[in-house]
Formats: C-alpha cells, structure tokens, sequence
C-alpha cells in the first residue's frame, strides 16, 4: 500500500468486537507493570473508515530479537492469509498505564508505521481507567505536518511555528465505534442469555472512592511537569550559552582583526578568520520535540483528569441527593 | 486413568473468534474447525484462546492441516508460553464421524482434548454451545465406539471483558455500531439500572405484603442486610465529606487546567520570541 497523503485519509476507525476482546485479553494476560504489551492491527480501508478486523500480539521484546520478530510476524501473516483473514497490515496497539504512553517511542513506532502504510493508526488501551464502566480505548495518528517535519529531521522552533505543529495538534485523535456481525450479535444475545450473575462492575462503578485515581494522575501529571521543566531549562541554558559564544566570537574576531592591520602595516599577509569561526561552534541545538512530548503528554494527563472529576462531581451529587430524600423520608 | 475433564470455562473472546473464522470461510467448506488453547488444571478446563485450522471435508474422506496448526501453536506460544492445547472446536449443530478423527488427531497434543462445538447454523434459533469429551465405549476386543460426552459450559469473564459485551449490547446507535459512551451519560445510565432494580425490589416486596407471593425467609434476611449495610451517618457529617471530596476534585480540575493554560502561554511566548529576534 503506497502512502496516500490526501487530506483527512482516515475519519473513523471501526473495530470488529472481536479485536477489541483480543486487545483486553492479551493485556489482562501479560503482566503489565510499565512494559506496554503490543501487537498489530489487520484490516481494509473502506472509504474513509477504516475497519480493523483482526489482530495479533507481539511477544515480549525481551524473549526475541528483530530478526525472530520480523519473522514471527510474516509467519503469522502468511498464516492468517491461509484462512481467509485480512492480513493488510493497518496499525498496531498499545496498552497503557494511566494513559502515559505519549513518548517519543510512541511517535517513532507510528511515525515507522505511518510512512509505509498511509492510513496506519494507532489504538491505545488504558486497562487502568477501564475499571469504571467505559472501555478506554482509542485512536491516534500524526498529524500530516509532523510526519513531514520529523522526515526532513527538521524539528526547530522556527519550522514549527511556519507549520503550525503545536503540542494540541501533534496527535489528532480518532473516533473508534465497535462494530458485530449479525451473526456475532446472536452470540451476544446468547452469552447474556446464559450467565446469570448479576453485572458486578455496577457496584463498584459508583462508589465514590476517588483518591486513588486522582493521586495517580497527578503523580504522572507532575513527571511530566518536571520534564517539560528540565527541557524549557535546556532551552534557555541553550540560549545563554550561545549568546555568550557568539560574545567570544566578537571578541576574538576583533582582536583578529587588529591583528591584522597590525601585519598589513608591517607588510605581513593577513591571517584569514576562519580558524576562529571553526573553533567557536554554537552548541547543539536542543530538540524541540523533546519539549514537545511532555507537553503532549500533559495535555493528555489534563483532560483525563477533568473528565474524570466532571464524572465525580455526577456521582457526588446523586449520592447527597439519595441521602438527602432518605433523611427527608425519615423525618 | 487420564484426569477426566468436568467443567469447560470459556472467556468470550474465543467465541467470538470462531464466529468471525466461519463467516470468512471459504466458499466449499459448509464448516470450520480450529484448536483451543488454554490451561487445564484438575478436572477443569479454562479456555483463552483459539486459531482457526484449514481443513477439507468431504462425504467420505476429511484432511487438516496439522502443520499449519503445529506451527501456529508454536507462534502463539512465543507470546504467551503457558498456553497449551486443550482441544479443538467445530462449527455447526452435530458431531459428525468426521468428528472422531479430528479428535484422534488432538488426542496425540493432549490426553484429553475437549471437543467445543457452536451451532452457527441457529438451529431452533439458538445458538448451542456444547463443549464434549470422548470415552472409549463397547466391550473390548471386539466393536468399541467413541463416546462424546457433553461436559458443562462455563462462560468466564476478565471484568473488561465483561463490561465489552455489555458495551456491545447496550451501546448501539442508529446504525447498528457501538459508541464509547460519554461519562456523564455513563452515570445517567447506572443510576437508571439501580433505579430499576429498586422497583423490581419494591414490586416483589408488594406483592409479599399483598399476599400475591409467598415470603422467602431468606430473601427477607437478604433484604434485612442489604438495608443495615446502608451506614448511618449524620447528615451534616455527610455533607461536609461530600464537600470535601468536591472540593478535592475541584482543587485537582483547577491545578491541571492551570497547567494548560500554561502550556498555551508558553507556546505563545516561545513562538513571539522567535518572530522578535
């Protein structure tokens, strides 16, 4: 598949019951901690949707080199082929913890993925913030500016600016639905017709116990507060250091110069400057999107926490009122 | 004697993989077979995973291609080494002759594979789920038979798992997809389910007091505990903890909005420093 850059190439991502279920069970599986479990997406574009219609883990990266990865991925492919399933590559997913998956690993796997495959996306699964009633699931692309920066390896202030590539912008996010055959919703309407425990996760979805949460999401907010610090102080320590370099030019520039009208005047050749612009080098410039990432990264944490308390402030209210009918009853 | 299997628990994913691998079945093949991996530990068999396996079937004759199974086992032991092979499932309604071959072919991975079938056919609009192990049957040294014993069916849950297929049942929109719901709508919807539970409550409990139902001890003991564990608690205690919980999730919204703004300023301030200099 060629890389297509047309316009918006993808507008919605539709996932098959299936992938999502695969997904869930290959991160209740793995052993989490912060070693995110990965796998690929299979699927077609249609349209402007693309479907995602299957999927496979990859196995820890520790257990396997690249080669065996490279080749467990082809022999899983030619074997999916084998029975009928897409094998189009279109994406791959990521558990996450708290949702602090935007790093700059994060952007070179899609960044890899988005430059062979045009319409490569990536799903995040965040088991962390599933446990309240919703599945935290979603999708992700680069923006078709920062592919193109990150290409040319251009990623200064300036280039930044004339493209427009802020962190809100970096990684527009996709809307996923989930969609079930005909023949997967009579399975559905089976499997609830077979258990008959009640739905546990409605006694736990309105408890009001939100500190645990809270108290992680800021931990995770305020790390990448302390990064973004580090590289804004980088910046600035950049910045200063090369104003006094280029002070320390000036000054050996015209020391040089009076140098040689010194040699001129005794009839010498002059010495010519470019020694002293080789050896005064600016320092490196620091990547601007090393400040980027956290503060994307922040942007992501901020949101989530004010989705999360605008949930609270629901359930608090609806317990004051239960308690307030039950004591208004009493009396 | 190899441990006999007694209970099968299966999680939802596999069902759903072996929905979608007879959909994409090829045009021949009236059904499709697969391995089941999992783990088995005393009598019970949990069920975690599944591939399908690309087999010929015919009247009189029927083939699987065991190395591709060999090799996709292998595949999906690189990612999870404690799987193994508890046995195989089968599209459609019945056991067929068929059947006890494919069988003897996964009797060679595992001593006592389990044999799953899902009636994809709906035959009497139901889709049967029947998990069966084989005994050997008849007197020996003479006719013998194989046996297919159906085993019980449980279905298991990883609690996100679960809250997916309730997801697929309750969120469908106009055109038949599912919506990730929004969190507000999530409370509306929890605080309807418990509204509806409590007239079912306060129906039966009428019905009881009218007489139209007999009262179960032990019901009413449910009941008497349920509404104990409601705790007492003071009313303007009550109120000062919610407020100070509000509070809490205020204080937290205000400080991370403060830190996009920020953020924002920053942007501004970096991108006007370079338009100066």
């Amino acid at each position: 598949m060629e890389a297509t850059m047309n316009e918006e190439p993808v507008e919605l991502v539709q996932l098959d019951g299936q992938v999502l279920l695969k997904i869930i069970k290959h991160a209740s599986v793995e052993d989490l901690g912060l070693i995110p479990a990965q796998g690929v997406l299979l699927g077609l574009m249609k349209g402007t949707c693309l479907e995602i219609t299957n999927c496979f883990p990859f196995p820890r990266e520790n257990t396997l080199d690249y080669d065996e990865t490279t080749n467990y991925q082809m022999d899983m492919m030619r074997n999916l082929r084998n029975v009928n399933i897409d094998h189009l590559h279109v994406g791959w997913y990521q558990t996450t913890y708290y949702s602090s998956f935007l790093n700059k690993a994060f952007l070179e796997s899609q960044y890899s993925y988005q430059s062979s495959i045009g319409e490569a996306v990536a799903l995040v699964y965040d088991p962390t913030r599933t446990n309240q009633r919703d599945i935290a699931i979603r999708c992700f692309r680069l923006s078709n500016d920062v592919m193109e920066s990150y290409k040319s390896g251009d990623i200064s202030l300036s280039n930044c600016i004339s493209q427009g590539i802020s962190f809100e912008n970096m990684f527009p996010e996709i809307p996923v639905v989930v969609r079930n055959s005909n023949l997967q919703q009579c399975l559905i309407a089976e499997l609830n017709d077979q258990e008959i425990t009640p739905k546990v996760n409605n006694k736990d979805f309105l408890s009001l116990g939100t500190s645990k949460v809270l108290e992680n999401s800021v931990r995770f907010l305020i790390e990448s507060m302390d990064q973004l610090n580090t590289e804004s102080s980088k910046y600035v320590q950049y910045n200063r250091n090369v104003a006094r370099l280029n002070q320390q030019k000036m000054q050996a520039l015209a020391k040089r110069q009076l140098e040689n009208r010194e040699r001129l005047q005794r009839g010498e050749r002059a010495v010519p400057d470019d020694d002293i612009t080789r050896q005064y080098q600016p320092p490196h410039l620091p990547s601007r999107l090393d400040a980027m990432m956290p503060a994307c990264q922040i942007n992501n944490y901020v949101d989530q926490i004010n989705d999360y308390a605008a949930q609270n402030y629901g359930k608090l209210f609806l317990a004051e009122s239960v308690y307030r009918t039950s004591e208004s009853d009493q009396q | 004697m190899a441990a006999s299997v007694k209970l099968c628990k299966v999680h939802p994913v596999v069902f759903f993989a072996i929905v979608d691998s007879y959909e994409r079945r090829s045009e021949d093949s009236r059904r499709v077979i697969g391995t089941l991996l999992g783990s088995c530990e005393g009598g019970v068999v949990e069920v975690t995973s599944s591939f399908c396996v690309p087999h010929q079937e015919s009247e009189e004759e029927v083939a699987v291609d065991m190395e591709f199974a060999r090799n996709m086992y292998d595949l999906h032991r690189k990612v999870d080494p404690n799987e193994a092979i508890v046995g195989w499932y089968a599209t459609g309604p019945d056991v067929t002759e068929h059947s006890i071959l494919i069988h003897d072919y996964y009797s060679r991975e595992n001593r006592t594979p389990v044999h799953l079938t899902v009636d994809t056919s709906l035959k009497d609009a139901h889709m049967s789920i029947v998990a069966y192990t084989s005994t050997k049957i008849g007197v020996p040294g003479s006719t013998e038979g194989t046996l297919f014993a159906p085993v019980e069916v449980e279905i298991v849950y990883f609690p996100p798992e679960k809250l997916a297929v309730d997801m697929f049942l309750e969120n469908k929109n106009e055109q038949g997809l599912v919506e990730m719901s929004s969190e507000l709508k999530q409370i509306s919807k929890a605080a309807s389910n418990i509204s509806d539970l409590l007239d079912v409550m306060m129906k039966y409990i009428d019905d009881v007091i009218a007489g139209r139902i007999a009262s179960d001890h032990t019901v009413g003991r449910t009941l008497m505990d349920m509404i104990d564990s409601t705790p007492q608690i003071d009313p303007d205690k009550l109120h000062d903890m919610v407020t100070d919980n509000l509070k809490d999730l205020l204080m937290v919204s205000y400080l991370s909005s403060l830190s996009k703004t920020q953020l924002a300023i920053q942007e501004k301030l970096s991108n006007l420093l370079l338009s100066n200099s």
